[in-house]
């Protein structure tokens, strides 16, 4: 390789790279994890606001069917039980960052995310437009306000002993 | 073609009956004043109501009328009601038929929808009670029904309309209304353009064109149609080609391993050298033709007919042979099987894979647009995050939750969309690409699948015969006469049928190629030579008649009738949007005086053409006076109508006294 690179060194003189923009999904959007942010706090919490591990959590399971599938099996079975493992994601973490900095939501005195009245605005125009973000309502809202921090946390309490 | 004989207007009062009675010239007829509004208009317009063309001023039944007919009239400075008005107009046809029409603007008893129709003329009608037909304008039907007075009218006036297509895909009758323009310019709208007052609300594409069409006898609506039904004629005939070679491509898959060639898909004429071959390959794994392979097949039936007593004991050689061969056959394509199952199932996976990634950048597509819908949200208007700027210190930020990086450039959601739709795009036709190789190899594990099986089951027959008692007759021996028979007859009948289907084939070659000529046959603009001669004689009177008239906007030799439009033009441009106002009126004058003669001559004419007050927009006296000139020519061949509000009698002073007829309203015209 090396005897091939030198053997080209004398005709080149020069190679140039042109930096492109590159696509990246949309799941690295700022938008989208802000948007599905803004639904999981709309859909699952109640004015308490949401706590960042269900945030983390109902994020993780909207990438990951199976896990969300197992999330609805004991909230509809009214069940504690072992879930699947699941993945904390930065990504999420600098979302809610952003959205804070941007007055989507805020922290609520018990260290809540809630929805400011702009991000209420924005949850209700999502929520108008039927065929906007339709795979994440449509599961968060098989869901919907059953499943409460103290019942998430005695879920993951339960894998823990399992484990 | 008809003339206007006489017009006869009757109003009641409640005191009184005023009245109006005029005979007309065949020839031309100059109707002035020298004050506005004193009637002259009337005429022109009671001989419309008449005739039930009244649209064309604007309005429909009696709201097309001068008030003096259907609200108030003056005499002697008194104004009075109108209680009744009648309108009855004499015309003639070219076969000396004289019919008296009446309709009513106001009346009690008649609708003024409604016509009445004598045949007899004006003098008779009021002095005895002649018979009558009744008749009725602007009703749905009133082109075709029997008691549409316009469907009388059209025979009567011996025109043929024909049918056109309107904006709402039906077929109507060219409405007479619409011809209407090219014979009565009315004062005002009348000379703003060519075929000003056309009405258009009868939703007939391509109005003012079909109108013309018809006026002057162009065939091109008619070649249209022909050109259209052709078309359609060799459409069908492509679509029987393609069922017949369908037919035969499916015909043949029912055979595993025979090949055709010679199929084309798209139609020609076949002529005798060409055709198709079928080939098959042998156990040699030589492709032949199939009629050679179904001869080998009959010297291999008589060979084994011809073998005497077919015992085991006398063929247990023959058989290990056999299943020597066999069983060597059955190895090589066994393992040709697994070689081509593996490359199949390759190209199937990576059929998936693309599948996979289509599916994958769909997903992505929908929430980039979902994404771009979002940032769009009244609510985020005041985002900084959706105006790629940092919430917190305002700076430029990439759209990304990745750490930001100057070095690496991130696609806005836009970029994103466009690279994912044209990322999509290809893929799919490479899917396309991809789904034909796994087909081709489908259809290739098919056949040597069935080979094998075929192998293996002969072999079972002939391990069966060497176990048997040796002289029992050989059960391998007549199963392969049969088999051999069997291949033979699919085979020959495969032969018969796809030479049947090829005669059809053959048939509907000859059909196309006499249809792609009888579509070629008609001319590409729809303008025959015939029609080409109208229009060129169209083209020489107008230019003859606006060099006459002092036309000055554009040289004269630069001025063609348009193919499409047949409307007079520069250089592809309007020839009207060019020119000066008092050009404008020439323009009309020169058009309409050019469609009469040659309506007359080729097309629909009605035989009278009306003008009211064509001296607008001070066209100098001397431009006036050469088109009158021309119109007294027009009216040695038909009868002409010239509305004139005059300053003095000069405009008179080229024509004779015995070239025309007038009738001077000094007055109230119905006193």
């Amino acid at each position: 390789m090396k005897d091939a690179i030198d053997e080209i060194k004398g005709f080149i003189n020069e190679i140039n790279f042109k930096n492109r923009p590159i696509h990246i999904s949309y799941k690295f959007r700022t938008v989208y994890q802000v948007s599905r942010l803004v639904l999981i706090i709309g859909i699952t919490s109640t004015v308490k606001g949401c706590s960042i591990l269900k945030a983390q959590i109902l994020s993780s399971a909207l990438d990951d069917e199976r896990l969300f599938d197992q999330i609805v099996w004991l909230v509809n079975n009214n069940s504690v039980g072992f879930i699947k493992a699941w993945k904390y994601n930065q990504l999420v973490s600098t979302a809610i960052n952003y959205s804070n900095a941007d007055q989507i939501t805020s922290y609520s005195n018990t260290g809540k995310i809630i929805l400011t009245e702009k991000g209420k605005n924005f949850f209700s125009e999502i929520m108008s437009d039927e065929a906007l973000l339709s795979y994440e309502k449509s599961q968060l809202g098989k869901i919907k306000k059953r499943l409460s921090d103290t019942r998430l946390l005695s879920i993951l309490e339960k894998g823990r002993k399992n484990d | 073609m008809i003339k206007v004989n006489e017009l006869y207007i009757r109003v009641y009062t409640a005191t009184d009956i005023l009245e109006f009675r005029n005979k007309f010239s065949s020839n031309l007829n100059i109707i002035t004043s020298y004050a506005n509004t004193k009637g002259k208009s009337t005429i022109g317009e009671s001989i419309l109501f008449c005739l039930g063309l009244e649209e064309i001023l604007g309005n429909k039944d009696e709201k097309s009328v001068k008030p003096v007919l259907r609200s108030r009239i003056e005499k002697d400075g008194v104004e009075y009601d109108v209680v009744q008005s009648d309108v009855f107009l004499e015309i003639e046809n070219t076969n000396a038929e004289i019919v008296t029409i009446l309709r009513s603007p106001k009346h009690n008893e008649r609708e003024s929808r409604l016509i009445s129709v004598y045949k007899n003329g004006i003098d008779e009608v009021l002095k005895n009670s002649c018979k009558y037909e009744d008749y009725y304008v602007h009703d749905p039907g009133a082109t075709k029904n029997i008691r549409g007075f316009h469907n009388f009218l059209e025979k009567f006036i011996n025109f043929n309309l024909p049918d056109v297509a309107t904006y709402d895909g039906k077929l109507v009758k060219l409405y007479i209304q619409t011809l209407a323009s090219c014979f009565y310019i009315e004062q005002k709208k009348g000379w703003m353009n060519v075929l000003a007052t056309l009405p258009t609300y009868y939703k007939i594409k391509d109005v003012k064109k079909r109108v013309l069409e018809s006026i002057m006898g162009l065939s091109v609506l008619e070649i249209e149609k022909e050109y259209n039904m052709r078309k359609a004629k060799l459409k069908t005939t492509e679509n029987k080609w393609e069922i017949v070679i369908n037919s035969i491509i499916l015909r043949v898959k029912k055979m595993p391993g025979v090949r055709i060639e010679g199929i084309r898909k798209k139609p020609y004429i076949i002529s005798e050298n060409d055709g198709i071959t079928l080939s098959i390959i042998d156990d040699n794994d030589k492709e032949v033709k199939l009629s050679e392979y179904i001869q080998d097949l009959n010297s291999q039936i008589e060979e084994l007919n011809n073998k005497k007593e077919p015992t085991i004991e006398n063929k247990s050689k023959a058989l290990n042979r056999e299943l020597n061969e066999l069983s060597e056959l059955h190895d090589k394509f066994s393992v040709q099987v697994i070689d081509t199952r593996q490359f199949y199932l390759m190209e199937k996976e990576q059929l998936d894979s693309i599948q996979d990634r289509i599916s994958n950048i769909s997903k992505d597509l929908i929430e980039n647009k979902d994404l771009r819908k979002l940032i769009n949200l009244g609510s985020l208007e005041d985002v900084y995050m959706t105006k790629s700027q940092c919430p917190t210190c305002r700076q430029a930020i990439d759209d990304t939750l990745f750490e930001q990086n100057e070095n690496l450039k991130i696609m806005t959601i836009e970029e994103s969309i466009v690279y994912l739709e044209n990322e999509k795009q290809m893929l799919e036709f490479s899917r396309e690409a991809q789904q034909l190789i796994v087909n081709s190899k489908r259809e290739f594990l098919n056949k040597l699948e069935d080979r094998v099986a075929e192998i293996a089951s002969r072999i079972r027959v002939v391990k069966s015969d060497l176990i048997s008692n040796n002289k029992a007759i050989s059960q391998s021996h007549i199963q392969k006469i049969i088999e051999l028979e069997m291949k033979k007859n699919n085979f020959s009948n495969l032969i018969s049928d796809v030479s049947d289907m090829w005669k059809d084939l053959v048939e509907v070659g000859r059909e196309w190629g006499k249809d792609k000529a009888a579509l070629s046959e008609l001319p590409s603009d729809f303008i025959t030579s015939k029609d080409r001669a109208i229009l060129n004689s169209l083209k020489f009177e107008f230019t003859r008649l606006l060099e006459i008239f002092n036309f000055e906007s554009t040289g004269i030799e630069n001025i063609r009738i348009d193919d499409y439009t047949y409307l007079p033009s520069v250089e592809g441009f309007d020839l009207h949007s060019d020119s000066s106002a008092s050009d404008t009126i020439r323009i009309i004058w020169a058009y309409i005086i050019a469609i009469q003669k040659v309506a007359r001559k080729s097309g629909n004419s009605f035989g009278f053409l009306v003008l009211d007050e064509p001296a607008q927009q001070n066209a100098d006296l001397s431009s006036t006076k050469k088109m009158l000139r021309e119109l007294v020519l027009l009216s040695k061949e038909q009868q002409v109508f010239v509305f004139y509000k005059l300053e003095s009698d000069e405009l008179f002073d080229d024509i004779k006294e015995n070239e025309y007829y007038r009738i001077h309203t000094n007055d109230y015209l119905v006193e």
